[in-house]
């Protein structure tokens, strides 16, 4: 199956009563990826809604990209030995694979340990492609060093405000598939106001939130967005009929400020 | 007679009833009075406590909906110590006291708020040796991650509703590190900053 060019995060969605109208809503808009996490308490809703769909449309589970992740309190519970936590999501999920599985947090105690786990996963199939969350390049090396093994995806906080040039870098020398979340900075006042951002939207037609969701595309970068108003995940999508410049591309990457909304080390002590 | 008896009879019962209200009094008096003395006073202390937890915390910043990052300095340690100047460009973590594997635990949870462009800086001050320093306190606790509190076997819901009953507790687990290296908790203050590219101070008095 062809990785998504973008990916529907549920974060902080967990009104069961919204849930399923909102993920029919983005399927509708063409989007196949979504990603979840014990720590959102969406594993379930969102298992039901995708059942619910797969039966309504009559899909099969292979037309959705489905991605969970392994959290630091399951890490440090299990000692690394998270494959019960898997078997666990998997069944609420109401999925019998995942396509891909992040470590959330990158806690140094028992990542190696969680790491070879969930190659051993990969292996068995359980897992398509195993992926590091919220990493950094020395991460990535020290897990290369370490266990030999290199993720096939990583996920990290990336916008205009954070651009991550190292870690587009490292993932185009390693074939890895980087995955932005927060893509828009949850619409920054800085962003809002940025004169090179108002300009390229005036230009193509299309808000500052579409502009920045191209930039990661013609970054090489997949943007993992949230809303729950059907206008603006329909905005979200409708962003191929465009696309940057080089120019513009690097006017964009100016606007690097090393502002993450996430403070790493706060959401992973050590990190 | 059988007046004679009936007044008997309730002289006999109003004596035990006066005997045993006297009793009860005295239980109240001796018992619940006291009692309900030391729950107001543990009440009224544990909210007082928990008032003083959170404002030796007061500097952690809600990342959500608080914008503030890159940092120049952050300072942590026993305040007692704390001597740098005033900036609002430093990040402030200290308290009366604090240990220095306690700021060893505010470094690795705070130091992503300092720029990281190898210009930030990290002051730490401690007036204890290492070997007294293997613990946390009440105070600090609250500040720290959840996977750092089950290393530290604090995650009883207990801790937060009712720290005065751990005022005087010592958190600690002789096994947190588990990378099985000798170092002292100086030594992985300093790696830890040197990985980072973040310069180090640690003033010891």
């Amino acid at each position: 199956m062809k990785n998504p060019s973008l990916i529907f995060g549920t974060f902080q969605c967990n009104n069961e009563k919204e849930f399923s109208s909102m993920i029919r809503s983005v399927y509708e808009t063409g989007i196949i990826g979504f990603d979840t996490s014990p720590s959102y308490q969406t594993e379930e809703m969102l298992g039901d809604a995708l059942t619910f769909l797969m039966k309504k449309e009559n899909i099969k589970r292979d037309a959705f990209f489905l991605q969970d992740k392994i959290d630091g309190w399951q890490m440090e519970l299990s000692k690394g030995n998270i494959a019960p936590f898997v078997e666990e999501s998997l069944g609420k999920l109401k999925t019998d694979y995942l396509d891909v599985l992040f470590v959330h947090w990158p806690f140094q105690e028992y990542l190696n340990e969680t790491w070879m786990t969930m190659n051993k996963l990969k292996e068995k199939g359980v897992i398509r492609h195993i992926g590091l969350s919220n990493v950094r390049v020395r991460h990535l090396d020290k897990i290369k060093n370490e266990t030999g093994i290199l993720p096939d995806f990583i996920q990290i906080e990336r916008h205009p405000l954070r651009t991550c040039q190292d870690e587009i870098d490292y993932c185009k020398g390693h074939a890895i598939v980087l995955e932005a979340y927060s893509p828009l900075c949850r619409m920054d006042e800085r962003l809002l106001k940025s004169n090179v951002l108002k300009a390229i939207s005036e230009k193509y037609e299309k808000n500052i939130g579409q502009v920045i969701l191209r930039w990661h595309i013609d970054t090489g970068v997949v943007p993992v967005f949230m809303s729950k108003k059907k206008k603006r995940i329909e905005e979200n999508c409708n962003l191929f009929d465009f696309s940057l410049t080089n120019e513009e591309i690097l006017e964009i990457n100016k606007l690097n400020m090393n502002f993450k909304i996430f403070v790493e080390s706060v959401c992973c002590p050590g990190i | 007679m059988l007046s004679w008896n009936l007044n008997k009879k309730e002289a006999v019962g109003t004596v035990l009833v006066a005997f045993f209200c006297i009793c009860m009094l005295n239980v109240v008096y001796f018992y619940c009075v006291p009692s309900c003395m030391v729950c107001v006073i543990g009440y009224a202390s544990n909210k007082v406590l928990r008032k003083k937890i959170r404002l030796a915390n007061k500097n952690i910043i809600d990342f959500m909906n608080d914008s503030r990052r890159n940092f120049d300095n952050l300072i942590l340690g026993d305040t007692r110590l704390a001597l740098v100047e005033d900036s609002s460009k430093s990040l402030y973590f200290v308290h009366r006291g604090r240990t220095l594997f306690a700021s060893y635990l505010y470094l690795i949870h705070y130091f992503s708020y300092l720029r990281d462009d190898g210009e930030g800086k990290v002051y730490v001050y401690s007036s204890q040796s290492d070997e007294d320093s293997m613990y946390v306190s009440i105070f600090d606790i609250f500040a720290y991650h959840r996977v750092v509190r089950m290393r530290l076997n604090a995650t009883s819901q207990m801790i937060d509703r009712f720290p005065l009953f751990f005022y005087f507790k010592r958190f600690r687990n002789i096994h947190y590190f588990i990378d099985g290296r000798k170092l002292s908790v100086e030594d992985r203050i300093i790696e830890f900053c040197n990985l980072r590219n973040i310069k180090v101070e640690l003033i010891r008095k």
